[in-house]
């Protein structure tokens, strides 16, 4: 598969991923999308804190599989919200770090938007 | 150059992602938008002679909807907790997550943020309770995420207390 067809794979399924190598450095599988300049441009995400700490310990068991944290919120250049999850995997001797757009969170986020806001509107009138 | 992550903890509809979206971005809004899991921002503090980059959890409300996972706390130095002013049973909510917190990341600095200060007529924390947690040593402050009023303060006073618990700790 070229590095097009796998660039479209990935913008499809809203994954931006990184070879991570020995050093621990991360290499971007194909051109981030530009919604990915949000989170980060360097290829650094130190933002990530005890994540990225997490999953270097996953990294190094070197057992096949994925672990995922999130759901996480970021606004986009058009100022519209967005959420994704961020991921490690071992495949094999490789290790990636993954980061995926979760699409199901905005349902999740109607229900809670709807009776939270019920729930604030129903407070107890001051004594 | 000094690197924290800090939380923002409480009930829903507190204010956490304003006071974030103020402090961050000096930008309020009306309009409730509830938070889905976590909003990571950073913004530099300059305390004194020292630069503290903070990384900012602006975490989803704890209430009977969603209750805080302890995972998005790890690796914390320290938190703010909120309370809104204008809602007593909101600072029962924040002792039960300070509890939470305590038992997940430990003893770390955190303040106690009593928001909505601006709306003084519907303010519904007594002076007794503030008094209370002030007697066992927790840092109150009055902040107004609208207003701007204290917001600055609370994040330089968290700060602080985490550079000095760093600092006697011998791990800055």
């Amino acid at each position: 598969m070229s590095d097009d067809h796998v660039a479209l794979l990935l913008n499809a399924l809203g994954i931006v991923a990184f070879e991570r190598d020995a050093e621990g450095a991360f290499r971007p599988l194909v051109q981030p999308p530009p919604w990915f300049g949000a989170l980060s441009r360097d290829g650094t995400f130190p933002f990530l804190g005890h994540i990225l700490e997490e999953a270097t310990a996953f990294w190094t068991t070197g057992s096949n599989g994925v672990r995922a944290w999130g759901p996480c919120a970021e606004v986009a250049a058009d100022g519209k919200e967005f959420h994704y999850l961020v991921k490690a995997a071992n495949v094999g001797a490789r290790t990636y770090l993954l980061f995926q757009v979760d699409e199901s969170v905005d349902q999740l986020r109607a229900v809670l938007q709807a009776v939270r806001s019920d729930a604030l509107k129903r407070q107890p009138p001051r004594p | 150059m000094i690197q924290k992550k800090i939380c923002l903890l409480g009930g829903s509809g507190v204010g956490k992602t304003s006071l974030v979206s103020q402090f961050v971005h000096s930008i309020f809004s009306d309009k409730y938008l509830t938070t889905v899991g976590v909003k990571i921002d950073k913004k530099s503090l300059d305390l004194d002679s020292e630069r503290v980059d903070l990384v900012i959890w602006d975490i989803y409300g704890h209430d009977d909807f969603q209750k805080l996972r302890s995972s998005y706390l790890r690796g914390a130095s320290g938190y703010l907790l909120v309370a809104d002013g204008t809602r007593a049973a909101t600072l029962e909510t924040a002792l039960e997550v300070q509890h939470l917190a305590y038992e997940t990341i430990g003893e770390v600095p955190f303040v106690l943020l009593l928001n909505k200060a601006d709306l003084e007529e519907d303010w519904q924390i007594p002076e007794t309770a503030i008094h209370e947690l002030v007697g066992r040593g927790w840092q109150v402050i009055e902040t107004s995420a609208k207003t701007g009023e204290k917001v600055d303060a609370a994040f330089a006073s968290l700060g602080r207390a985490m550079v000095t618990s760093a600092r006697k700790n011998g791990h800055e």
